[in-house]
């Protein structure tokens, strides 16, 4: 089997699920407040993502065509709970701040999406490099938004995790941080620039090739 | 039944932590459905209908089948998760034989209603909070209401954005979140209405 | 689905449509159960271990922690390793600009020993934060429950700082601290109190403590 190792390239930065397909949002700027949030919630999402796209292509050729997305849900579903329960037992922190978004992965569009467009006509290796490149492409973006936002928003960078890992505080070189970062609107901000940034690039290779 | 708490919770839910700009849930179909101000409304009631539907069966199911054989700590997820495709289903379904227009405006983002986070997650937040069933429902409704309020609100931004000058990069979804972001602060005003 | 056909050939489509859905189902609740089973231990340990940090942090001299009911409010009682009492711990909550804000405060013959505040996640960030940090929660270390305000001019009749542009954080946690002396006097201790103690807070502050 020749493997092709662009489908696990393609998400980082190509075909990036957050900055360039623009899906998966509802956690992305809501978590986005600590550095290591968006560490943590990425690794969880390239379990998912590695583990169910893994699964439906292994299944892909017996789940009827009418039944496949219920099915598609049983099994991110599965994988996203069996996360959940790993982070209450080993990172109870990280679990108190991601809250809600953890078991709501399972309605993240970038997995179903995956499922539906890739893991359900292609074979299991790929599947997994699929799942793990889109997973790599989303935790960094959701990494720099929060890395972006923490530092503005409140002059630390947290790499803490279960009580391991720097804290860094930059708070001698910012004095006063702009709160408005961290809340709600900040979220957009960031995103919506980040988001220009991403088009303008498009553009001007759309220019180019004129 | 305590009037000040269940206030509380409307303005709340609606105003407060408005699921679109405090809360961050529903994002998906937000930006792709508030182009237009007759889509917009149409998807802010389609999902405040599941909202509330969902919520009627999830409750019950929760408290009288899954916690009571502590069931709740493995398989909320799956089970949540199943009832709301299920719903979405008959939705469909139903707007199919008795709304057609509606099903076809909606196109595909009807069957998407199911992955929207603001279903998934206001059934969360109602067991985090702990909410009584008649809470949850009117948590629910209140919830759609704010999704709604927002989508409608940003439908009607983006359909003058369409013809303002905008720069080139920050053309059709940029400048939509810079527009969100703006409302988004415009919320905060509202954090002392209730004590 | 066509109509057409006898029965027979609807009900044999029917079923094979469906089974393997019903097949993962099954098989992922099983999947699911196991992962359950085999982490429940841990899972439990966690949530102890978050626990006792939090009361050790409290009262670092203590051996053992006895968790007690009154009136259906959950309290800790701190035991040296003689098994004497020390003090105890009272987790209470109530609400500040945003949403909770829920204290662990440890008393010690009638004054406070220290208080660690558990969440304040809704509070202002920056400001109400302040409230959360030991350097101003420090000043109610050793006062009483009469030397606790229950408004912001109470703060200054007191000689204790409120934070500036986080009022109702900072009546939240002295609110909270004056609820957990309430219980103390539950258990039967003397607690001073003052003269015009009509309730100056209202009743819509929510106690933690009681469950569903």
């Amino acid at each position: 089997m020749k493997i092709n190792w662009g489908e696990l390239t393609k998400g980082i930065i190509r075909e990036n699920p957050i900055f360039v397909v623009v899906l998966g949002l509802c956690p992305t700027l809501a978590i986005s407040t600590q550095t290591i949030n968006g560490i943590g919630m990425g690794i969880a999402v390239i379990f998912v993502l590695a583990c169910s796209n893994f699964l439906i292509s292994i299944l892909r050729n017996w789940i009827p065509n009418e039944v496949r997305i219920p099915a598609y849900i049983s099994i991110i579903a599965t994988f996203v709970t069996i996360v959940s329960l790993l982070m209450q037992a080993f990172t109870p922190d990280l679990n108190r701040a991601l809250g809600i978004f953890i078991p709501l992965i399972v309605v993240n569009c970038i997995i179903l999406g995956r499922a539906e467009a890739f893991a359900s006509k292609n074979d299991p290796f790929h599947s997994i490099l699929d799942g793990v490149g889109m997973g790599l492409g989303y935790t960094l973006a959701v990494t720099t938004i929060a890395l972006i936002r923490e530092v503005i928003g409140s002059g630390t960078i947290t790499l803490q995790l279960a009580g391991v890992g720097p804290v860094i505080d930059l708070r001698k070189y910012i004095s006063d941080p702009a709160v408005v970062f961290i809340l709600p609107p900040g979220g957009f901000i960031v995103l919506g620039t980040l988001l220009a940034f991403f088009q303008y690039i498009k553009n001007k290779k759309a220019a180019k090739k004129k | 039944m305590d009037v000040n708490k269940i206030f509380t919770l409307i303005v709340s839910a609606i105003f407060i932590n408005n699921f679109i700009f405090s809360r961050f849930l529903g994002l998906c179909p937000f930006f792709g459905v508030s182009k237009r101000l007759d889509s917009a409304i149409g998807m802010g009631f389609a999902v405040t209908f599941v909202l509330v539907m969902s919520t009627i069966v999830i409750y019950p199911v929760n408290y009288y089948l899954l916690v009571p054989f502590h069931l709740d700590r493995f398989l909320q997820i799956i089970v949540f998760i199943f009832v709301i495709a299920a719903f979405v289903q008959l939705v469909e379904l139903a707007l199919k034989k008795l709304i057609p227009s509606l099903y076809h405006m909606l196109g595909i983002y009807l069957p998407l209603i199911t992955t929207n986070c603001a279903i998934l997650g206001t059934a969360f937040i109602v067991v985090y909070e702990k909410y009584t069933f008649l809470e949850s429902v009117i948590f629910a409704f209140s919830a759609g209401l704010g999704f709604t309020l927002a989508l409608v609100m940003m439908a009607g931004v983006r359909e003058k954005l369409q013809r303002a000058k905008v720069p080139k990069a920050f053309k059709d979804l940029p400048v939509a979140f810079i527009s969100a972001a703006l409302m988004s602060l415009a919320m905060f005003g509202f954090i002392g209405l209730v004590k | 689905m066509e109509k057409q056909g006898s029965g027979g050939i609807n009900m044999k489509r029917y079923f094979k449509i469906v089974y393997p859905i019903v097949l993962i189902a099954v098989a992922m609740g099983f999947l699911l159960s196991i992962t359950y089973q085999s982490l429940e231990k841990r899972l439990l340990q966690a949530a102890e271990m978050e626990e006792n940090l939090t009361l050790k942090s409290l009262f670092p001299y203590a051996g053992t922690f006895e968790k007690k009911e009154i009136e259906n409010t959950l309290y800790y009682e701190a035991k040296d390793s003689e098994g004497k009492t020390i003090g105890y711990i009272f987790k209470t909550s109530n609400k500040g600009y945003g949403g909770p804000v829920e204290a662990m405060v440890a008393i010690t013959n009638g004054f406070v020993a220290t208080i660690k505040i558990l969440s304040a996640a809704k509070e202002t960030p920056g400001l109400g934060t302040k409230a959360t940090k030991e350097e101003w929660l420090s000043q109610f270390f050793g006062k009483t429950y009469k030397d606790i305000p229950q408004t912001k001019p109470e703060f200054k009749e007191k000689r204790l700082d409120a934070v500036s542009g986080a009022t109702l954080t900072s009546l939240a946690v002295a609110r909270d601290i004056s609820d957990a002396f309430k219980i103390y006097k539950k258990l039967g201790y003397i607690v001073e109190e003052v003269d015009l103690d009509s309730q100056t807070h209202a009743t819509e502050n929510t106690n933690s403590g009681g469950g569903k």
